[in-house]
C-alpha cells in the first residue's frame, strides 16, 4: 500500500510539471473540441489528433494523448445529450435519458452529472490501476512465449465475440488485421514480405495510416452518403449546477456504474459499450426511480457515464501491463507508445516508471480539468455543435492528411490512407466491424514472434499451447467464449447490448 | 466499389443452388437474382480471395521452413489459411441467414470525391507545398456534396490558414508552405 502511495506521488510530481500540465490541458481541450463535433466519434478524434503528439517527449505525448482520450469521451457525451447523436456505441445509453433531460430544459444538470460521474469513476479507476498494475506486471513478466501467444489469441477472440455483428466476420477481420500487419521486413530472417518491390513498405505499413484510413476517411465517406442529420438539437442549456436532489438521485447509480465499469474494463476484449449497457440495465431493475427511466431520469445519465468512464480507465490496465489493448481506442494509444519507441508490455512499468506513473496521475488531473473546463465552456461547445457537417469534413480531411504525412514525411503514406479509406468503406457496406482488424494489426507482430518462439522451444510441437497450464487456461477461455456465442439466448443478449 | 461487386455476378465455381429453395424466408421474393444480393456472400468471398491469395503467395515466394524453425513464409501462410477459412464460414452463414444488401444509402460520388481529394493531396504536397495541396484537397472533397463556389472558396481559405497555424506555427513541422 505504501508502495502504491509513493509511486502515485512520484507520478503526480511528473504530471504536475508545468509542461506536462500544459499538454494535459491542450489534450483535454482539443479532445473535447473535436469530440463534440457531431458525426465525429472518439475514435476519429484520437486518430486525427494523434499525429500532434509525435514531436513531443514520450511523457508529454502520452499525457496529452490520455487528455485527448478523456476529452473525446466527454465531448461525445455532450453531443449525445444535446443532439441525441451517440459518437460511439458506449454513449448510446447516455442518449436515452440525457437527451430527454435536455428536451425538458435540464441540459445543464445532465451535462454536469455526466461530468461528475465521469470524474468520480475516473478517480476510482485511477486507484485501481495503481493497485492492480504492479502485481499484474509481475505475473506477466513470468509469462513465456506460449502464454503470451495464447493470451493475445484470447484477447482477439474476446474482442471479436463482443463486437457488433457476426462472430465469423469479426474473427475474419482480426485475422485480416494480422495479415496486413505482416507487410514489411521479417525480423528473424530479414526477408521483405508482401512489399511488392515498394521500398517504402520495408518498414511495414504505418499504424496511423491504417487508423486514419479505416476510421477517419471511411467514416467521412459513410457520413456523406447518409442524409444530413435532422435530429432535434437542444441549444438551451439552462442552469448548469445539478440540484441536491439530482445528486442524491444519481449517487448510488454512480457507485454501481463505477463498479460495473471497472470490472468490465479490465477484461481484455470486453469494453466500454458493454459496461455502459450493463450498468443501465442494472439500474432499470434496481433503481428506486426506475419508472422514470427513458423519460429523463438523472440516474439514467449517471450510471452509464460512470461505467463508461471507469471502463475507459481500467482498460489501461491490460494495455499498459500486458501490451493488450481492449478496444480500438486503446489500440491507438498502444500504437502511439510504439511510435514513441516504447515497446508495450510488462517492461513499461519497470523501464519507464516516470512515464507509467506520470500517465496515471495525469489521468486523474485530466478528469479534474474536464469538470472544471466544461462548466464555463459549455456555451462554446454548444455553438460548435451547430457547425454543419459539410464544412467540417474538409477540415477533418486536412488534419488527417497532414497527420499521416507527418509520420514519415512521405506522400505514399497519404495515398495508402486513401486506399484504406476505400477498403474501410467497403467493410462498412459489408457490415464488417473494423475494430477487430485494427487490434489484429497492432497485435500481429507480437503473435507471430511468440508463436515462432514457442514452436522453437517446443521443437515444433504445437501441443505446447495446451500442455502449459496457464496457456491452456487462456485457450480454454477462448473456446468457452466461442461456444457461449453459439448458444442462441446468449447471442441475443449480446446483440441487444451492442446494437441499437 | 460496391456497385461493381453487385453487378459483376457470381463466379462459376460458387455453387449456391442447394441452399436456395423451400426454406427461403417468406419476406424475400424468391427470385433468381436474390442470391447475388446476399451481403455476407460477398463479405466471405472477399476474405476467401484475400486469404487464399496471401497464403499461396507466401508459400510460393518465401521459404516455409519447418514447424520448429519457421522460415519467413510459414506464419503468413497460416494466417492466410485462417482468413480464407473464416471467410468460408462467413459465406455459409450468409447463405443461411440470407441477409441482403441494404438498398439506397451510400454514395459513389462521396467515395470518389473524398478519395480523389486525399490522393491529390498526397501527390501535390511535396512538389507544390501546403497551400496548393490543401486548397485542392478542399475543392475536390467539396465535390462530394456540392455547395456554392463562394462557400468553397471561403472554406478553402479558412482551412488552409488553420493548417498553417496548427502545423507550421504551432507544431513547427518542417513543411513547405509555398510552391517555390
Amino acid at each position: 500500500m505504501t508502495d502504491i502511495w509513493a509511486n502515485l506521488m512520484n507520478g503526480f510530481a511528473v504530471a504536475a510539471e508545468p509542461i506536462n500540465l500544459f499538454y494535459c490541458f491542450v489534450g483535454v481541450t482539443l479532445g473535447t473540441l473535436i469530440g463534440v463535433l457531431p458525426g465525429v466519434g472518439p475514435l476519429v478524434t484520437i486518430a486525427v489528433l494523434l499525429p500532434l503528439t509525435f514531436g513531443l517527449p514520450p511523457e508529454a505525448a502520452i499525457i496529452m494523448l490520455a487528455g485527448i482520450y478523456y476529452g473525446a469521451a466527454y465531448g461525445g457525451s455532450t453531443t449525445a445529450i444535446l443532439v441525441n447523436i451517440p459518437g460511439e456505441t458506449s454513449s448510446v445509453m447516455t442518449c436515452l435519458d440525457g437527451h430527454q433531460m435536455a428536451r425538458q430544459g435540464r441540459a445543464g444538470p445532465a451535462l454536469s452529472i455526466a461530468a461528475i460521474s465521469s470524474f468520480i469513476a475516473g478517480c476510482f479507476g485511477t486507484l485501481l490501476i495503481a493497485g492492480f498494475a504492479p502485481p499484474l506486471t509481475e505475473l506477466a513478466l513470468k509469462f513465456g512465449p506460449p502464454e503470451y501467444f495464447s493470451m493475445i489469441l484470447m484477447a482477439l477472440v474476446l474482442t471479436s465475440v463482443l463486437s457488433q455483428g457476426s462472430l465469423w466476420k469479426s474473427v475474419a477481420m482480426a485475422f485480416t488485421g494480422i495479415l496486413i500487419g505482416l507487410v514489411g521486413t521479417d525480423i528473424t530472417s530479414g526477408v521483405r514480405r508482401f512489399t511488392f518491390g515498394v521500398p517504402d513498405l520495408a518498414d511495414g505499413i504505418d499504424f496511423v495510416v491504417v487508423a486514419i484510413g479505416l476510421f477517419a476517411i471511411a467514416d467521412i465517406v459513410h457520413n456523406l452518403g447518409d442524409a444530413e442529420n435532422k435530429d432535434t438539437m437542444v441549444s438551451k442549456i439552462g442552469r448548469m449546477m445539478p440540484s441536491r436532489r439530482d445528486l442524491k438521485d444519481s449517487f448510488w447509480a454512480m457507485v454501481r456504474g463505477t463498479g460495473i465499469g471497472s470490472l468490465l474494463g479490465i477484461l481484455p476484449g470486453a469494453g466500454q459499450s458493454i459496461a455502459s449497457f450493463t450498468s443501465y440495465a442494472v439500474e432499470q431493475k434496481v433503481n428506486k426511480n426506475r419508472a422514470e427511466f427513458g423519460k429523463g431520469a438523472v440516474a439514467g445519465v449517471a450510471a452509464p457515464e460512470a461505467a463508461n468512464n471507469a471502463a475507459a480507465q481500467t482498460a489501461f490496465i491490460p494495455t499498459l501491463t500486458l501490451g493488450l489493448p481492449s478496444s480500438p481506442t486503446m489500440a491507438l494509444v498502444l500504437g502511439a507508445l510504439m511510435i514513441q519507441g516504447i515497446a508495450p508490455g510488462p517492461r513499461v512499468i519497470v523501464d519507464h516508471p516516470q512515464l507509467f506513473w506520470g500517465l496515471i496521475a495525469s489521468m486523474w488531473i485530466g478528469n479534474l480539468m474536464l469538470v472544471i473546463l466544461n462548466l464555463p465552456m459549455v456555451g462554446i461547445w454548444v455553438r460548435l455543435l451547430q457547425v454543419p457537417y459539410k464544412w467540417l469534413y474538409p477540415a477533418i480531411l486536412m488534419f488527417s492528411c497532414i497527420g499521416v504525412y507527418s509520420v514519415n514525411n512521405s506522400g505514399l503514406g497519404v495515398a495508402l490512407a486513401a486506399l484504406f479509406g476505400v477498403v474501410g468503406y467497403v467493410f462498412i457496406k459489408l457490415k464488417c466491424e473494423p475494430a477487430p482488424l485494427i487490434l489484429g494489426f497492432v497485435l500481429g507482430p507480437m503473435i507471430e514472434d511468440n508463436f515462432r518462439r514457442s514452436m522453437l522451444l517446443s521443437r515444433g510441437d504445437a501441443t505446447v499451447f495446451i500442455t502449459e497450464p496457464i496457456s491452456a487456461m487462456f485457450i480454454a477461455i477462448t473456446f468457452l467464449a466461442i461456444a457461449a456465442m453459439a448458444l442462441p439466448s446468449l447471442r441475443k443478449t449480446k446483440e441487444q447490448a451492442v446494437q441499437e | 466499389m460496391i456497385r461493381t461487386f453487385e453487378e459483376s455476378g457470381l463466379p462459376d465455381d460458387v455453387d449456391v443452388q442447394p441452399s436456395r429453395g423451400r426454406q427461403a424466408p417468406p419476406c424475400l421474393n424468391d427470385q433468381a437474382g436474390n442470391v447475388i444480393r446476399v451481403r455476407d456472400l460477398w463479405a466471405g468471398l472477399l476474405f476467401v480471395a484475400l486469404g487464399s491469395s496471401a497464403a499461396i503467395f507466401a508459400a510460393l515466394n518465401y521459404r516455409l521452413g519447418t514447424p520448429s524453425s519457421m522460415g519467413p513464409g510459414f506464419f503468413p501462410m497460416l494466417v492466410g489459411i485462417a482468413v480464407a477459412g473464416t471467410g468460408l464460414g462467413v459465406m455459409i452463414q450468409g447463405l443461411v441467414s440470407r441477409e441482403l444488401f441494404e438498398r439506397g444509402g451510400g454514395s459513389l460520388r462521396a467515395l470518389v470525391a473524398v478519395t480523389a481529394g486525399v490522393l491529390a493531396f498526397a501527390a501535390l504536397l511535396r512538389p507544390f507545398g501546403l497551400i496548393v495541396s490543401v486548397v485542392i484537397l478542399v475543392v475536390i472533397a467539396r465535390l462530394a456534396r456540392p455547395g456554392r463556389w463562394r462557400e468553397t472558396a471561403v472554406l478553402a481559405a479558412v482551412i488552409t490558414l488553420l493548417a498553417i497555424a496548427v502545423f507550421v506555427f504551432g507544431l513547427q513541422m518542417p513543411l513547405k508552405v509555398l510552391p517555390l
